[in-house]
């Protein structure tokens, strides 16, 4: 009986907790054990990988939300949130004319969680209109003054970035709207000087007097949409520039932007 | 730990609230879905349960119109056979009754019931290039018997709206073909191509309340008790109707009055 | 990194005492940090919950979709209906049956336990000698594969080493030898076999017998248990397949698609293939005993035309949004373009469904009334559709009606226009006649076709009088001025009856395209063909009885283009048609005059021309310095270039004139956007602007103030409800859907052909041609005079009699109680064979040559001629020279003509079944059912007598060939 008891009290939670915090397989995951000291609370966040990308400690500044408005966290959480959902919906997408418009319908219609399509597109949205507010904070914070002027920069390559994914997703699902948006859109480019063949000094760049190097098959319009029109060159050219080559970038930058800074001090820390 | 559990806890009971079946109580099945879709034919009807009778006689007022005699030349047979043969549209007794008019029920009559044709057919004959009977009535599904008893081709055309129709030659004397109708019609005409002289006026019934006054201008029917619209029609006056309700074992008096339409 | 790791090393120094200790290290009074703060755990606590019950009303939200509640709702239905069946075939089990074979069943299974050990021992028995036969079976084979390579062996060496062939031969019938041997033993063994097996069964065999017998006396209350089984197996199982994630293996709840390779959806810039998923919800859709069930499970109407696996139109070839549109890959009421028919309806779905129009949707799913408008997509050809009376009307109506001649459509480029020629109207109309015709064509003759251009909706107010009758003066004058009157070619002949008259229109057979009067509607057949020629009522106040006269004498000699064919009347016939014509005037007509120009609202509208091309000063000089007349040239020939007459009507000057009204190339699929509903209050649906344009095509100026000269021009026809529906039914079916031709209705050039001139000409007007037509009946009483009705006439005519009777129809006189005659049509050679090969190829008659020698006996021919005089054919048939005595009313065709005229085949069948060939026949049968009424001759053989018949007709009457006795 008195043995029983022994392995009852053996098998207690408290016990187990103990015995499994002791093990070899725990010590190898775990290899600070439980943050109980400002040290190990330390040793925490510099140990682990994801977590050693954030500060080990914020400034107390860094969370008056009415400094902030946490706008750029919230930017940046939208575009988490925007690859996730776009992941998932790259399974049942795919940018082909004879498919495209269907498939949006399918996810709306059938897909399970279809749903991402809903969240991608507000989430969009969402994430324009929080740049332009995370923007017009730092600038009304004056957040952008020496140092940090070339922040503001990378900022603004961030909101253009953000933008263009914006023009180049708009066009995925290619209905009517999609398709003559970026055909106004697009055919802004033809007015570009020099590099749009209706531009201003399109014809200026020629070799000697009569081979023109930028017409409409070789100007910006054409580089963009791969094509003189808005079709399924465009449609793949947009999908590849939405899904990876505009985020790489996106990401890239934003890197930057956020070592730059904690460089300077942390979020909203004094000028 | 217990926060984790919790969390997987209620993961697992969204998932199967979401699956668990509800909704769809909204709908209900057919009226009759469980007969097995068979019509239903009723109960049979019983001839002894018509204990009352409607009678009467179909009366002509006024001078008959005079029938002509019909030129038969057209078959040396018939020129022989038939001869002295006159038109039968209007046939009027002695005592001014109207021959050939039938006589029928149109309701009253219990239509739940299912009413059995009689296993004896009805003979429609060719005799001297006329049909005999010249006006009669029968029900449907009831068997019908062509005789041609002339030494002569005929031809039995029927005219039914809604029946098929028939044509059906006899070349022999003495040859009888069998047919019926499956669906109650009201009055339509039969005639031989042949002889186009030749008519004859039927209707079918689904049920037993139908007769003519054939040539005594009288008729009676069997009805069990109960109120009746009854229906006289004339191949050339048409139709008059009258309403009669009838006790058992007693005889309800039902007479219609025909006369020639001004002109 | 960390100096302290916890999994082994060197022990290192104590840690040093909790931070909370040391207030200079002490967390919540440094003031710089704000995890301990509780606000923050609110906040985190707070969105983190929010976030959970988000993601979580998320997943559930995403999963209850409305079609899963109506798979619920069916199977439980089904469930319901399924009882329903099995408690009827369990009350229908013969219970004393199954008691007795139960009994059977078990004394088999007392005998069998009784003679156990027997029974295992002839088991064990069989056992073994399977055994035995599966390894001697293959040795046998093995040997056989042996041999085949020694064969070999010694026939290559046969052939390359003959030398040393011997020992190999020998090695090979060795072998052989064993072959036979084995086989032997195979066959021994396979006879045991069977001779054990047969010794079991009979111990086992009656038992198994006996259940089986029984399980089909159970079977089917027992398989409609397990379908109930099989249907509802739970909640528990039910929710759990169903579950949201866990519905990837094997869900009860599916949608449900039929994919579509060759039919296409519109979607944006491109034709996609259709995946229809209308069957999520219409669960009930292909199966007859749903026919009441509710809706959405209710069964197809005519499941043996649509939607049914024999049906022409096949499920799970044609889907289902082909013919009703809408957005075939959705599965949520509203989305995927349900319609309403009717207000009701919709106030209905509303209550009901919440449903909404999805104005996005660029077709939306056709409302009921509008149903048979699909059918045009694949019923491109010129014949009816069947099933479908409201697009045949329609197409009539266009064809009748002449829309064409304004408005490009496809299908009628080569259709001659509507209207009469109008360069020779000086010769058959006076001014006056022709202006009131104008103003108000339908106050001349109710069935007028002409359409009214003036007095509409938007130019009928009194302030457009003048004008409206200074433009129609002005087209008149400008129209005669224009006009060649040749002479008529003869004079009519005094004396023509108008009783005569009359009682030859009515017979001879105009009244197959004509009518006098307004046309009575027939519940029995349609009447619009006969709106095919033009209405009759009136003539006399119209034209005079020279001009009638020389019309029905001879059509194509006064208008070159008519469609009217030459009714062969004698001078007398046509005197007596033209004087009987020519008695129908309208005296209220009459006695109207037509209002005097007014110069002023002329100068208005001549201004308007001139102004084209000068400025406004310039423009009253030229006209201050005009005469009248020359005023009313230039408007008259502005006026008609403007109304566009030439669109129906050939005007000189205007014969290339480019059609004034809008293409209807393909009205059915015109962007919403594009419709202009002005300020009517109507439904903004393509079919509503249809129908009201139809209806009034000048209403969508109501309310809005224009110019004269920008009114709105299309003129009012008066068309009625019906005329209106089908018209848009036509309209909303000219879709730009491209169907792939595998998908249309095959149809051979020959039939479509054929079909294309039969309504062209009209023949439906007189004759029942595949099913539909003979709008003349009407008009005559007696069945007996109908122009006959054209079923089987490509099996029934020879091709070379048909072609010349076609050309020539009044060369012989086929059936003399017709008062009717058959017209010429003027159909020249080309024609022609388009009819014979159009009615061969309906019946799959041979075309054009064909062997009419008759192989047959002499006792063939005698009975021939005995059954002849028993049927007493001649009684009604003239037969060559042998008239009956009869009037011509009463006679039947002549057997003389049968030879060159029928095909030897076609009188077999005839003469077996005359009304299934022509139903209300005056030709006798002979045969009930296939047994002959004529017994005694041939031994009452059916066959034999039918040919016998033909002999007599082809051979002995008629000088037909007798073929060759091989």
């Amino acid at each position: 009986m008195s043995q029983l008891k022994d392995l009852l009290s053996n098998l207690s939670p408290a016990k187990l907790g103990e015995a499994i915090q002791k093990s070899q397989i725990y010590r190898s995951v775990f290899r600070v054990g439980v943050p109980v000291s400002d040290r190990k609370r330390m040793l925490v966040m510099l140990g682990n990988v994801f977590l050693h990308l954030h500060p080990v400690k914020v400034r107390k500044s860094g969370i008056r939300l009415r400094f902030t408005w946490c706008m750029g966290g919230i930017t940046f959480f939208l575009f988490l949130v925007l690859t996730f959902t776009g992941l998932l919906l790259m399974f049942y997408y795919r940018p082909t004319i004879e498919y495209a418009y269907v498939d949006i319908i399918d996810l709306r219609e059938q897909v399970p969680l279809g749903i991402m399509r809903e969240i991608h597109r507000w989430g969009a949205h969402a994430m324009v209109i929080s740049v332009w507010l995370h923007m017009f904070r730092v600038f009304m914070t004056g957040s952008y003054k020496p140092p940090r002027e070339f922040n503001w920069g990378v900022g603004v390559i961030l909101l253009v970035l953000t933008l263009l994914l914006s023009f180049t997703g708009y066009l995925l699902p290619w209905d009517q709207l999609a398709m003559w948006a970026i055909t106004v859109g697009s055919n802004m480019a033809r007015a570009t000087p020099f590099a749009g063949y209706e531009g201003p000094g399109a014809n200026l760049l020629t070799l000697g007097e009569n081979i023109p190097l930028i017409s409409s098959t070789s100007d910006a319009r054409f580089a963009l949409l791969g094509g003189t029109r808005v079709g399924e060159m465009a449609l793949l050219r947009f999908y590849v520039l939405h899904c990876v080559g505009l985020p790489l970038v996106a990401g890239f930058l934003m890197a930057v932007h956020f070592w730059r800074i904690r460089r300077d001090g942390g979020i909203s820390g004094p000028l | 730990m217990n926060s984790q559990r919790a969390l997987g806890l209620a993961l697992a009971l969204t998932l199967a609230a979401a699956g668990c079946g509800g909704g769809g109580d909204e709908f209900s099945l057919p009226e009759g879905a469980g007969s097995g879709g068979a019509a239903p034919t009723g109960p049979a009807y019983d001839p002894a349960t018509a204990t009352a009778s409607i009678a009467g006689s179909i009366l002509f007022e006024g001078d008959a119109p005079e029938m002509p005699p019909i030129q038969m030349s057209a078959d040396p047979y018939c020129l022989d056979a038939g001869a002295g043969t006159r038109e039968e549209a209007v046939m009027v007794t002695d005592d001014a009754k109207l021959r050939n008019t039938m006589v029928f029920i149109r309701s009253g009559h219990d239509t739940g019931l299912f009413y059995a044709p009689p296993a004896e057919p009805v003979v429609l004959d060719q005799e001297g290039c006329r049909y005999i009977p010249h006006v009669f009535t029968m029900m449907m599904n009831q068997d019908i018997t062509f005789r041609n008893s002339d030494n002569t081709l005929h031809n039995i055309h029927a005219f039914p709206m809604v029946n098929m129709q028939i044509n059906v030659g006899q070349a022999i004397q003495g040859m009888e073909t069998t047919d019926s109708f499956t669906i109650a019609e009201g009055p339509f005409a039969i005639r031989c191509d042949v002889h186009r002289w030749m008519n004859s006026f039927t209707a079918v019934f689904d049920h037993p309340f139908h007769t003519t006054s054939g040539d005594t201008g009288d008729y009676a029917i069997n009805v069990p008790p109960g109120a009746y619209e009854v229906v006289a029609w004339h191949e050339r006056y048409g139709e008059m109707t009258g309403s009669v309700t009838v006790a058992a074992g007693e005889t309800a008096e039902m007479s219609f009055t025909y006369s020639e339409p001004a002109e | 990194m960390s100096s302290e790791t916890p999994n082994g090393g060197t022990p290192k120094p104590a840690i040093p005492p909790p931070a909370k200790k040391d207030p200079a290290l002490n967390i919540s009074q440094r003031g710089d940090r704000l995890y301990t703060d509780n606000g923050l755990h609110k906040w985190f606590a707070i969105s983190s919950l929010l976030l959970f019950v988000f993601t979580v009303w998320m997943i559930v939200d995403d999963y209850n979709r409305e079609w899963r509640r109506y798979q619920r709702g069916f199977t439980r239905l089904s469930v319901l209906q399924t009882e329903l069946d099995r408690q009827a075939a369990a009350g229908a089990i013969d219970v004393a049956a199954v008691n007795a074979l139960s009994a059977e069943i078990e004394a088999a299974r007392v005998r069998i336990a009784e003679n156990a050990a027997t029974l295992s021992e002839v088991e064990s028995r069989l056992e073994a000698l399977n055994d035995e036969f599966y390894s001697t079976n293959q040795a046998y084979l093995f040997a056989r594969a042996e041999y085949d390579v020694e064969r070999y062996d010694y026939e290559e060496a046969v052939a390359n080493d003959p030398e040393n062939a011997e020992p190999l031969r020998v090695i090979a019938e060795n072998r052989l030898a064993d072959i036979n041997q084995n086989l032997e033993d195979v066959e021994r063994l396979q006879i045991a076999i069977e001779e054990t097996t047969t010794e079991l069964d009979s111990y086992i065999g009656e038992r198994d017998r006996l259940s089986s017998e029984r399980d089909g006396l159970v079977a089917e209350a027992t398989q409609l248990e397990a379908a109930i089984v099989t249907l509802d197996p739970g909640l528990i199982r039910t929710s759990i397949r169903n579950a949201p994630i866990l519905d990837f293996m094997n869900p009860s709840e599916t949608v449900n698609q039929i994919q579509l390779q060759n039919l296409h959806y519109d979607a944006p810039f491109l034709q996609v293939p259709r995946v229809d998923r209308c069957t999520t919800c219409h669960l009930g859709i292909n199966d007859a005993a749903k026919d009441e069930w509710q809706q959405p499970f209710t069964a197809h109407p005519r499941l043996d035309v649509f939607v049914g696996a024999d049906s022409p139109h096949p499920m799970d070839g044609f889907g289902c949004t082909t013919c009703h549109a809408g957005l075939d890959r959705a599965v949520e009421f509203s989305r995927a373009g349900h319609v309403p028919d009717n207000a009701e309806q919709q106030a209905a779905w509303e209550d009901q469904y919440g449903w909404y129009l999805d104005h996005f949707l660029e077709t939306p799913m056709l409302p009921m009334d509008r149903i048979e408008a699909s059918c045009l997509k694949c019923h491109t050809g010129a014949g009816d559709v069947p099933e479908a009376p409201a697009l045949n009307m329609g197409r009539d109506l266009i064809r009748t009606y002449g829309c064409f001649g304004c408005h490009n459509m496809p299908g009628y480029e080569e259709v001659r226009r509507v209207g009469p020629d109008l360069t020779t109207i000086g010769g058959k109309l006076d001014p006056e006649w022709v202006k009131k015709w104008l103003a108000d064509p339908r106050a001349f003759k109710s069935e007028a076709r002409m359409p009214k251009f003036w007095f509409n909706s938007n130019n009928g107010g009194p302030e457009f009088e003048a004008r409206n009758n200074a433009e129609i003066t002005a087209i008149t004058e400008y129209l005669f001025s224009r006009s060649q009157d040749d002479p008529l070619p003869a004079a009519a002949p005094a004396g023509g009856d108008v009783g005569r008259g009359q009682a030859l229109v009515e017979s001879v057979g105009c009244l197959g395209c004509h009518a006098v009067g307004p046309i009575p509607d027939d519940p029995a057949r349609t009447q619009h063909r006969r709106r095919f020629g033009y209405n009759l009522a009136s003539q006399g106040s119209k034209t005079s009885a020279d001009w009638l006269y020389n019309w029905v004498r001879d059509p194509r000699a006064v208008w070159h283009d008519t469609n009217m064919p030459d009714m062969r009347l004698t001078d007398a016939e046509a005197a007596d048609v033209a004087a009987y014509l020519v008695s129908l005037t309208n005296p209220e007509w009459e006695a109207e005059a037509f209002p005097e120009l007014d110069e002023a609202a002329l100068d208005e509208v001549t201004l308007e021309f001139l102004r084209t091309g000068s400025t406004g000063i310039q423009a009253q000089e030229a006209l201050a310095e005009m005469t009248l007349e020359e005023k009313i040239m230039t408007t008259g020939e502005g006026l008609v270039a403007r109304y566009g007459c030439f669109g129906c009507h050939v005007i000189e000057g205007f014969e290339t004139a480019q059609p004034i009204g809008t293409e209807l190339t393909q009205p059915g699929s015109k962007l919403l956007n594009q419709f202009d509903f002005g300020f009517l209050d109507i439904e903004h649906t393509r079919t509503e602007w249809y129908a009201a344009k139809m209806a009034d095509p000048r209403i969508f100026d109501v309310d809005r103030v224009k110019r004269p000269e920008e009114l709105l021009r299309m003129p009012d026809f008066g068309f009625d409800e019906e005329q209106v529906g089908a018209i848009v039914m036509i309209l909303t079916g000219l879709v730009k859907d491209q169907v792939t031709p595998d998908m249309r209705n095959d149809l051979t050039a020959d039939i479509e052909a054929g079909r294309g001139l039969v309504a062209q000409r009209n023949c439906r007007g007189c004759h029942e041609i595949e099913g539909a037509g003979g709008d003349i009946r009407s008009t005559i009483a007696d069945q007996g005079l109908w122009p006959p009705l054209l079923n089987t006439q490509g099996a029934k005519t020879q091709p070379m009699w048909l072609h010349s009777f076609l050309q020539e129809p009044g060369e012989e006189t086929l059936r003399p109680w017709l008062s009717a005659r058959m017209p010429t049509f003027y159909l020249d050679q080309a024609e022609a064979t388009v009819l014979g090969k159009y009615f061969s190829a309906i019946d799959n008659a041979p075309y054009p040559f064909i062997d009419t020698a008759i192989a047959t006996t002499d006792e063939s021919l005698t009975a021939g001629r005995e059954l002849f005089e028993l049927a007493q054919c001649n009684l009604c048939h003239p037969a060559g020279d042998q008239m009956p005595d009869r009037d011509a009313a009463d006679l039947a065709p002549d057997l003389g003509l049968a030879a060159e005229r029928l095909r030897p085949e076609w009188v077999e069948d005839w003469i077996l079944d005359p009304q299934a060939i022509a139903p209300g026949t005056r030709m006798p049968a002979f045969y009930i059912d296939g047994v002959s009424q004529l017994p005694g001759i041939l031994d009452g053989d059916t066959p034999g007598q039918l040919e016998a018949f033909r002999d007599h007709l082809f051979l002995t009457i008629g000088n037909g060939e007798r073929a060759e006795d091989n």
